[in-house]
């Protein structure tokens, strides 16, 4: 072998910085969508100045508003949509050229390489923010401007952005049928956030007292959670990520709750409200996956002790420690609820029967997932959608039918899903409520038993595997 | 220091691994002694890589175990990812990165920090003679600088138990000659290494010992010479490649009419046959036998019997 001289090494980026993220900016910065995206929001921002100042002549500043628009429209689709889409396949690229394989076998654990390529391609995103900013205080001279309202709205653009690429993250952790969709159906959602957000900062008061918190606490929790899923999707099974995920759910539900209760804001729904997609996706992720038969996930909490192993019939992977999570994430739900300013006119009854119903509407679809091997977080959301479509007919049967309230109220029960939105929409009339929430609470009940029968065999399994954990190591 | 590796440093017991209704794996078992150089031979899809997956704990055994130094490597897949390098039949590239900075990137990724850093990736790119492409971008790289690039990646951190699925496959012959060059310094510095392939020859020379898989299970175990020799009557034959003046057709009826002789290929001008008998005496009779016979033979000779030829055989008696 011919032995060449010594490289030359040009040291761009310090040893304390995660790997993936050093590779992801070597190369994110070099692709050329970063390069195309940078460029078309210079050359948009720049025509749009030139505009800008023609317009200073236009005496209604018509002209000025319009132009503004576009400005916001630009800048916002370039952070809310262009750079969170280009994270749609940082994992499955390298899945698809079997890269991953290879940096999964290095000591990157998959949270820090998911980690890596999220701050990687924020830092990308807020390269461009930066270089948009000279814009926007730009206009500042032009007159007319908040400059406040402006940085305070292109701050916001940056959160949700980074939120919007977390997810975009978790999507590129699946195929690509899932991912478009994930992706179109998520979409409408997305909308709704963002815009939610952009008229709140717009509109300038509520955004800088509780609701901002509320909307702050949403994103950061979201995006930690969503950071946390797109890591279990890409592990190896002998790790438990289940902990993570369950864990940050929690809190934030914790959290909120304990907001909620301090608030005295008419508007302290927003902090579990904001919450209930992420902690949506928690709930399925629990009670669809399956319990692991790999000691090792059992290890870190087995070995700690009993408190420890209590702890564990929360956090360890499975459904039969999924029911348990959903009950603890419902319990503190129902007292946020309690809490609530518009809530608070359920008797302590009815809000103990709507945290029941809640529970058995999210764990009575696990009883027709245990035969099915695939699809079983589809089959989930079918089956509640199912429940939804139910709730509608009910709905409209309610406005023009002639058959008795109590009635479309007790069919509303037969699922407990629509029993409960039934019961969340009919408060205050005493016989609707009761009605849907008996007939669904038995229903209910009737699933539960089922559903923990079947679970006793998971925590035998569980039982089993903490043992072989915390055995000494059989060297054969 | 780490504990001394043990003797036995791979051992597979019962694994099955089943995909939906598939069935790619059925129960292997076999050891890998410290040190050895093993083939892994198999036609396309008789689950190689996937026993090689769940051995680089890339994908879990349905049952039964697989420990590398006397650790599972489902339960420890740590303690197996600090043992084991795998190299991937095939490795994608990543665009915009240069040969210097995929190196770079993986010994980060490994845990080496600054001058050792530096060093490290020095030093595999002078192994696999990856100096002159440092700059190059990776997506420009031909195959066998490709495999040369993944071999060094596969080196930084050392490992002791080297996995290398299908590495020469698609290799030019100088380029297969420079890997074979690279696995002999490996075996020499002590490694021990698991090389697949469907080319028997390209691993013949290579060997201590090679695993032939058939649809997911081991049919056979051992050295190349092993399974060269064959089967008792296997063993008692010799093989001889006969060249015709004119097509092969008359050599082949005459093969099929004479007892003691058998056809192995038939190729356009002549044949390769089996022939009961070893020695010299044998090889001159069946010679005779022929030109009496009116076969216009214009080459015979001895030739050594193909690692393809007695895994063929040897399948086929298997399936019989």
């Amino acid at each position: 072998m011919s032995t060449p001289p010594a490289i030359t090494v040009k040291e761009d980026f310090s040893d304390w910085l995660n790997p993936m993220l050093v590779k992801e900016l070597r190369q994110g910065l070099k692709t050329k969508a970063f390069v195309i995206v940078f460029v078309l929001v210079q050359v948009a921002l720049v025509i749009l100045m030139g505009f800008r100042l023609l317009a200073q002549n236009d005496p209604f500043g018509y002209t000025a508003g319009m132009l503004d628009g576009l400005l916001w429209t630009a800048i916002g689709g370039a952070l809310l949509v262009l750079m969170p889409l280009r994270a749609l396949t940082a994992i499955s690229e390298e899945e698809k050229a079997n890269t991953l394989h290879l940096v999964q076998l290095t000591r990157l654990s998959s949270t820090r390489i998911v980690w890596g390529k999220w701050i990687a391609l924020v830092s990308q995103t807020l390269l461009l923010s930066v270089a948009i900013l000279p814009y926007a205080v730009l206009r500042y001279f032009f007159g007319g401007i908040d400059i406040v309202e402006n940085l305070l709205l292109l701050v916001w653009m940056m959160v949700g952005s980074m939120a919007l690429t977390a997810a975009c993250l978790v999507l590129s952790t699946h195929a690509m049928p899932t991912r478009i969709v994930l992706l179109v159906g998520a979409l409408p959602a997305m909308s709704i956030f963002t815009s939610t957000m952009l008229m709140v900062t717009s509109i300038g008061g509520p955004a800088s007292g509780p609701t901002a918190l509320a909307m702050i606490h949403a994103v950061v929790m979201s995006t930690l959670f969503l950071l946390a899923l797109a890591a279990s999707r890409i592990a190896p099974a002998a790790e438990n990520h289940a902990l993570a995920m369950r864990m940050l759910a929690l809190v934030a539900a914790l959290m909120a709750t304990v907001a909620t209760m301090i608030s005295d804001s008419p508007d302290d729904s927003a902090w579990i409200g904001l919450l209930l997609p992420v902690l949506f996706i928690a709930v399925l992720q629990a009670l669809v996956e399956r319990t692991s038969e790999v000691p090792s996930v059992y290890a870190a909490l087995a070995k700690r002790g009993g408190l420890s192993k209590l702890a564990g019939r929360v956090f360890y992977p499975g459904c039969a420690t999924g029911m348990i999570f959903t009950a603890v994430l419902v319990g503190l739900l129902a007292v946020c609820m309690g809490f609530m300013e518009g809530m608070s006119t359920l008797s302590p009854l009815e809000n103990a029967a709507l945290a029941g119903l809640l529970f058995v509407a999210l764990i009575s679809p696990v009883v027709l997932l245990r035969s099915l091997s695939k699809m079983r977080g589809w089959t989930y959301v079918f089956l509640q959608v199912a429940a939804l479509l139910l709730l509608a007919m009910g709905e409209m049967l309610d406005g023009i039918s002639s058959i008795s309230d109590e009635t479309i109220a007790a069919v509303m029960g037969v699922l407990p899903t629509s029993a409960y939105l039934w019961c969340l929409g009919n408060q205050g009339e005493s016989g609707d409520f009761w009605s849907a929430a008996i007939v669904g609470g038995a229903i209910g009940a009737a699933i539960l038993v089922v559903i923990l029968l079947r679970a006793l065999r998971e925590f035998r399994l569980i039982r089993t595997m903490e043992a072989q954990a915390t055995a000494p190591n059989d060297k054969a | 220091m780490p504990p001394p590796l043990p003797e036995t440093l791979v051992s597979v017991r019962d694994v099955h691994r089943v995909f939906d209704n598939v069935h790619a794996v059925q129960g292997l078992s076999f050891d890998i002694q410290r040190g050895q150089v093993v083939g892994f031979i198999g036609a396309n899809g008789a689950g190689k890589t996937t026993t090689m997956r769940m051995m680089a704990t890339l994908d879990t055994p349905t049952s039964g175990s697989i420990r590398i130094a006397n650790e599972d490597v489902v339960q420890q897949p740590e303690h197996t990812r600090r043992l084991v390098g795998w190299m991937p039949d095939h490795f994608g590239t990543y665009a915009n990165m240069t040969v210097f900075e995929y190196l770079d990137f993986f010994a980060r990724a490994y845990g080496f920090k600054g001058a050792t850093r530096r060093q490290r990736v020095q030093e595999v790119m002078d192994f696999a003679d990856l100096g002159p492409l440092a700059d190059r971008m990776m997506n420009a790289l031909s195959k066998g600088m490709g495999q040369r690039l993944c071999f060094g990646r596969m080196l930084l951190p050392d490992p002791e138990f080297l996995i290398l699925d299908e590495p020469a496959a698609g290799l030019d012959p100088k380029a297969r000659m420079e890997f074979k060059n690279l696995v002999r310094l490996l075996a020499q510095r002590g490694k021990t290494l698991f090389i697949s392939s469907h080319i028997l020859s390209e691993l013949g020379e290579m060997c201590d010992t090679m695993l032939f898989i058939d649809s997911g299970k081991i049919v056979h175990h051992g050295s190349a010479e092993s399974l060269r020799r064959g089967t008792d009557a296997q063993a008692a034959e010799v093989m001889v490649d006969v060249i015709m003046e004119g097509t092969a057709d008359a050599l082949v009826e005459w093969a099929s009419m004479n007892p003691g002789w058998r056809l192995i290929e038939q190729r356009r001008d002549g044949a390769r046959l089996a022939m009961v008998g070893k020695d010299a005496s044998h090889l001159a009779a069946g010679l005779k036998k022929m030109i009496q016979d009116g076969l216009p033979v214009v080459d015979f000779h001895r030739e050594e019997r193909r690692l393809e030829d007695a895994f063929v055989e040897m399948l086929k008696e298997k399936q019989s």
